[in-house]
């Protein structure tokens, strides 16, 4: 897929485009027919101000409707008439207002939050089916409020250990924040903190995530049938947006917990118009527990993480809406011997612009970075410190064009300036002996250029189509590495300033069917096509902070996947239990895996340890889902199938890819006994990943050699676990507004010894005598959280 | 240097717990395991020869005996006798040294390891490269996770060539890293050309958990330091041994076999090299590394 023909792509593109827009047209010719106008606004939580995503808008006399974008902004075209609309949004009251179209009208929504859960809500059918009436599969939502209540280790709320709850999502080791959606690898997953690529979500070595669940508003995982509006990896998007901040009053949150403490406060600068929120986290276990230490020198360790997180949004006037959020945290880590340092930071600043009432336009700057450092104390012969670091410049513009209820356009460019740093090491100090060792940066542009729409072609069936064009180049001051097929380096070219030295393009169509076979029931399926330009140089199974991303080049392909989805959703008890059962597909290509013995750091070949092969998924994902009740919660099975074939591993023979898991089990049930005391419950139980174990041995200078089997012939043990919390609220207070909450809860409940490696050892004693020997992490853990609500 | 940074994210892991479990592994076909070396030292140089077995055999290697074994330096050739008392050991006679710039090359003729009823014949070489001598030495007593150990800091010229290093320690001549995971190795990418003044190259345990007997120094004893010069494929032979020999999963991939420089798809290496040494008395009162903290 080398660019050759260029300008001929670039034609047939505009053509496509053209064609789409045409499409469009032809319905605006009902236009002139009868006279029509956009009722357009936001929808918004009555309580706090805060747009709400994807909240339905139906209208009922036509039986037809949308849904709000990430910004809560919604337009509906329709012809001069009297409508009752009815806005519905999980946790919310239903909201129903009569409207009188006869010129196009503004209108915002705010729901009441539906606290008394469980009480009769009056609401017709058709709103509750939004999982069968949407054309949208694979895709999986939760709200910070549903994840707040997922029991989670030593009582951090954690966005993405409850991901790692959904179906086809599996846990790439024990308590790690790695995940792998349908087979893919863990840095097939792009991760976006408002719109800002997080390139590594973990903290601590990835028993927690970066994300700071009081900051987060919305969070959506998309395993396939990703929108043409994203691209850049291969098998998931997880899309988080962050809190606008209370524009109706100040108010706070905070929680103090068994390692780290919260605080967020949010409120309004200007009432209605501006409104900000901050928060942040800092985890204390060195402050609690290292001064009480036995050995003098464990208690000067340091070993903490925090998180920043803050945003303020400005309403201009009715079109004009301006955002800025920000991210920054860190983990650092410090002993007798060495310091360790690595955190994200993100910068986000949005323009949203109604050009018309129907046409929504957001324009963003994105800055994104990550980095780390890794040293010894200064003063001595063999004191260094090595530094590495990323950084991405992102424009974008997204425009979303509500033609009519029949058809929703998305369109736009975006652009990302990739500037990795992948490490310098040196000696400190003027007895230090070591030279500098540095490897060359490396600079790239993303493109990306999509059009989509989404069209209900009868009442019954929606057809939604897209086509995104992207492109990756190398730029200079570059080096590139050319490699003979035996990996031997054949040929360094250095490149000046500017040059464009490699490049490459693709086309990703995404397409989306959804036939409504009745009230309750539809069939849905999918296909796309996802392109990824940059990897990760990971080839442990748990991953670490010292992992660096790199870019395409000449040697290393872009990876291509093509996936292929079907599923029937249907829904019971009036829409109060919803079952889906989805099929995939998953054909990639140039997949990257690492030779035997692969040296991934400080390498500056680290091209020559890289093989690229094929790989294929295929799976079943069956979930249930009661969403409202006193009983909530999801029971979810997957069964799949993930194989690689790579030319020079495991002899050329297929093998089964690291995070191939065949069956994989979780439920989440949460039980409010009254209105102050929840109890929630997970079980997660899933096959042993598949591991290389020794079948032989060779004596050598006192150790054992080991001889290994094929790649992944064995498997771990099975992995299961249970979680357990309790929630006692305050009691809700008229005259104070201060609600305090307590959370007990208890992580791996019946304390089973989950394998988290195992080793192959010589006995100690008796030198002929090798064991196996497994090491697990948690054992049964309890915490308590105190959280507080002002 | 990315000895040091195993060693410092070893030491920044909150470590898990351990027990033994009982796995069943396959068993797999019987290959030939060589151990053996010529070095720059007039001595007698041995080759052990031993066959695979299953991982969990629990007994002594199986020897292989009655090999004809060789090492030729291209014009000479030495014959290695095998060991009346070591089945499966051969050696050179005491007056045998390999010289610097040579290769030499192991045969090993007469056996039939695979039971097939066919002799087979297998090789290996390896070439010794040259070492620069060592200026001093220095020791320091210092802690090390939960041990004491005594630091062994070298002052040494590192030439402008390429090197890859073994670092191995013996005290009062009793060699105390015999076991392959207990070498340091080395390569000097990060040093090249430089005077290592003072850099950390190896310790001896003094106490505390992982103490061992024959590492224990006292006031008075000889401490002597030996940086032997080894080939780049015998530097990645010692690498992989030693990743593997305890396996992370955070910090490596999945595990594979080691190289071998055996032809003939043998396991083990036949690895020349040259050495050079310094000494140095334990002192009463030993210097005390403190980094500043």
């Amino acid at each position: 897929m080398k660019m050759k023909n260029y300008t001929a792509m670039r034609i047939r593109f505009l053509f496509f485009i053209l064609l789409l827009f045409n499409s469009g047209n032809g319905f605006s010719g009902d236009e002139k027919a009868v006279k029509r106008f956009t009722v357009s606004g936001h929808v918004k939580d009555q309580s706090n101000g805060e747009t709400l995503i994807s909240a339905t808008i139906y209208v009922k006399e036509l039986a037809t409707g949308t849904v709000t974008n990430e910004y809560g902004f919604f337009a509906l075209s329709l012809p001069a008439g009297t409508y009752t609309l009815e806005i519905s949004y999980l946790g919310y009251k239903n909201i129903t207002r009569t409207i009188q179209l006869q010129q196009n009208l503004t209108v915002s929504f705010e729901m009441p939050p539906d606290i008394q859960e469980m009480q009769e809500v009056e609401i017709t059918a058709e709103k509750k089916n939004k999982n069968i009436v949407n054309n949208e599969m694979s895709v999986d939502k939760l709200q910070s409020k549903q994840i707040k209540e997922i029991p989670a280790l030593l009582g951090e709320v954690d966005v993405i250990k409850a991901i790692q709850l959904l179906p086809g999502v599996q846990t790439i080791s024990e308590g790690s924040n790695g995940y792998s959606v349908r087979g893919g690898s863990s840095d097939q997953n792009l991760i976006l903190l408002d719109e800002a690529t997080v390139y590594n979500s973990s903290h601590l070595l990835g028993f927690f995530s970066v994300f700071n669940n009081d900051a987060v508003k919305d969070v959506t995982l998309y395993k396939g049938d990703i929108p043409a509006q994203y691209g850049g990896r291969l098998s998931s998007l997880l899309d988080i947006r962050m809190k606008e901040g209370n524009a109706k009053k100040f108010a706070g949150t905070g929680g103090i917990g068994t390692i780290s403490s919260r605080l967020t406060l949010e409120g309004p600068i200007l009432k209605d118009n501006t409104s900000f929120i901050v928060s942040g986290r800092r985890t204390y276990a060195d402050k609690l527990f290292l001064p009480f230490a036995r050995d003098e020198t464990v208690r000067k360790n340091k070993l903490y993480f925090y998180d920043f997180n803050g945003k303020i949004n400005h309403t201009i006037d009715e079109n004009n809406r301006l955002y800025f959020s920000g991210y920054s945290g860190r983990d650092f880590y410090k002993n007798k011997w060495a310091e360790m340092g690595f955190g994200n930071r993100t910068l986000t600043g949005r323009w949203n612009h109604l050009f018309s009432k129907k046409l929504f336009n957001n324009l963003s700057l994105i800055y994104g970075r990550y980095d780390y450092s890794l040293g010894t104390p200064k003063g001595e012969a063999n004191s260094f410190i090595w530094l590495s670091k990323m950084e991405d410049f992102t424009g974008k513009n997204d425009v979303v064009w509500y033609l009519n209820p029949a058809n929703t356009i998305h369109f736009g460019y975006s652009v990302t300036y990739h500037k990795f740093d992948p490490g310098k090491a040196k000696g400190v100090g003027e007895s230090s002996i070591f030279n500098e060792l540095k490897l060359r940066k490396n600079y790239s542009y993303e493109h990306g250029i999509y059009a989509a729409n989404n069209q209900k072609l009868t009442s019954k069936l929606t057809f939604k189509y897209g086509l995104r064009f992207s492109m990756f180049q190398n730029a200079g001051p570059g080096v590139e590495y050319r490699y003979n097929t035996d990996h031997t380096l054949a040929d360094t070219i250095k490149y000046g300033n500017n040059v464009i030295f490699n490049e490459y393009f693709g086309f990703e169509p995404r397409a989306g069917l959804n036939y409504v076979l009745t009230d309750n029931a539809s069939l849905k399926a999918s296909y796309s096509r996802t392109i990824q330009y940059v990897h990760l140089a990971q080839n442990s199974t748990a991953g670490t902070p010292l992992d660096i991303w790199f870019p395409s080049s000449a040697t290393v392909k872009p990876q291509f996947c093509d996936q292929y989805a079907a599923g029937i959703f249907r829904n019971f008890r009036d829409h109060t239990i919803e079952t889906s059962i989805e099929l995939y597909y998953k054909d990639m290509k140039n997949v990257i895996d690492f030779k035997d013995n692969a040296n991934l750091l400080l390498n500056k070949y680290m091209e020559q340890e890289l093989r690229f092969g094929t790989a294929y998924s295929y799976g079943s994902e069956f979930l249930i889902r009661k969403s409202s009740g006193d009983l909530s919660g999801w029971i979810s099975y997957t069964l799949s199938k993930t194989r690689r074939k790579i030319l020079e591993i495991n002899g050329g023979r297929e093998y089964p890819a690291p995070y191939d898991k065949p069956h994989n089990v979780s439920v989440v049930i949460n039980y409010d006994f009254s209105k102050r005391v929840t109890v929630s419950s997970t079980f997660v139980y899933a096959t042993g990943n598949p591991v290389t174990f020794p079948v032989g041995r060779a004596e050598y200078q006192g150790v054992f050699l080991k001889v290994y089997s094929d790649r992944n012939a064995y498997r771990m043990p099975d992995y299961h676990r249970m979680d357990l919390s309790l929630i006692i609220r305050g009691k809700t207070n008229s005259i104070k507004s201060w609600r305090g909450e307590h959370v007990i809860s208890f992580y791996n409940v019946y304390n089973r010894h989950n394998a988290w490696s195992i080793n192959f050892v010589q006995d100690e004693n008796d030198p002929n005598v090798t064991y196996a020997e497994k090491s697990y992490i948690f054992p049964i853990l309890p915490a308590y959280t105190y959280n507080f609500y002002f | 240097m990315k000895k040091y940074i195993n060693i410092i994210i070893t030491t920044l892991i909150l470590a898990g717990c351990t027990e033994r479990i009982d796995i069943k592994v396959d068993n797999t076909y019987k290959r030939l395991v060589v151990d053996g070396c010529i070095t720059t030292d007039t001595t007698k140089h041995r080759v052990k020869l031993t066959t695979t077995s299953d991982y969990f055999y629990n007994q002594p290697s199986p020897p292989v005996t009655g090999a004809d074994v060789r090492i030729s330096d291209g014009s000479k050739v030495f014959l290695l006798a095998e060991s009346a008392t070591e089945p499966g050991v051969y050696e050179t006679t005491a007056d045998v040294y390999g010289e610097i710039g040579k290769t030499y090359i192991l045969s090993i003729a007469n056996v039939d390891v695979n039971d097939d009823k066919e002799i087979e014949l297998y090789t290996a070489e390896s070439r010794i490269n040259p070492v620069s001598p060592i200026d001093s030495i220095k020791l320091f007593y210092t802690a090390l996770g939960p041990d004491s150990v005594f630091a062994i800091m070298v002052y040494a010229q590192d030439p402008p060539t390429t090197e890859f290093y073994v670092f191995k320690a013996s005290i009062n001549g009793v060699l105390a890293h015999e076991k392959a995971t207990d070498l340091w190795i080395q390569d000097d990418v990060l040093f090249n050309g430089n005077y290592t003044n003072g850099i950390w190259s190896q310790f001896l345990f003094q106490s505390g958990p992982t103490k061992r007997p024959e590492e224990h120094v006292a006031p008075g004893d000889i401490v002597t330091f030996e940086r032997n010069s080894i080939t780049k494929d015998y530097y990645s032979f010692l690498a992989e041994l030693q990743s593997n020999a305890y396996y992370n999963p955070i910090f490596r991939g999945p595990p594979a076999n080691t190289r071998s420089n055996v032809s003939n798809g043998a396991i083990g290496y036949f690895s020349a090299y040259s050495i050079a040494r310094c000494n140095r008395v334990v002192p009463a009162k030993p210097w005390i590394l403190d980094y500043p903290y």
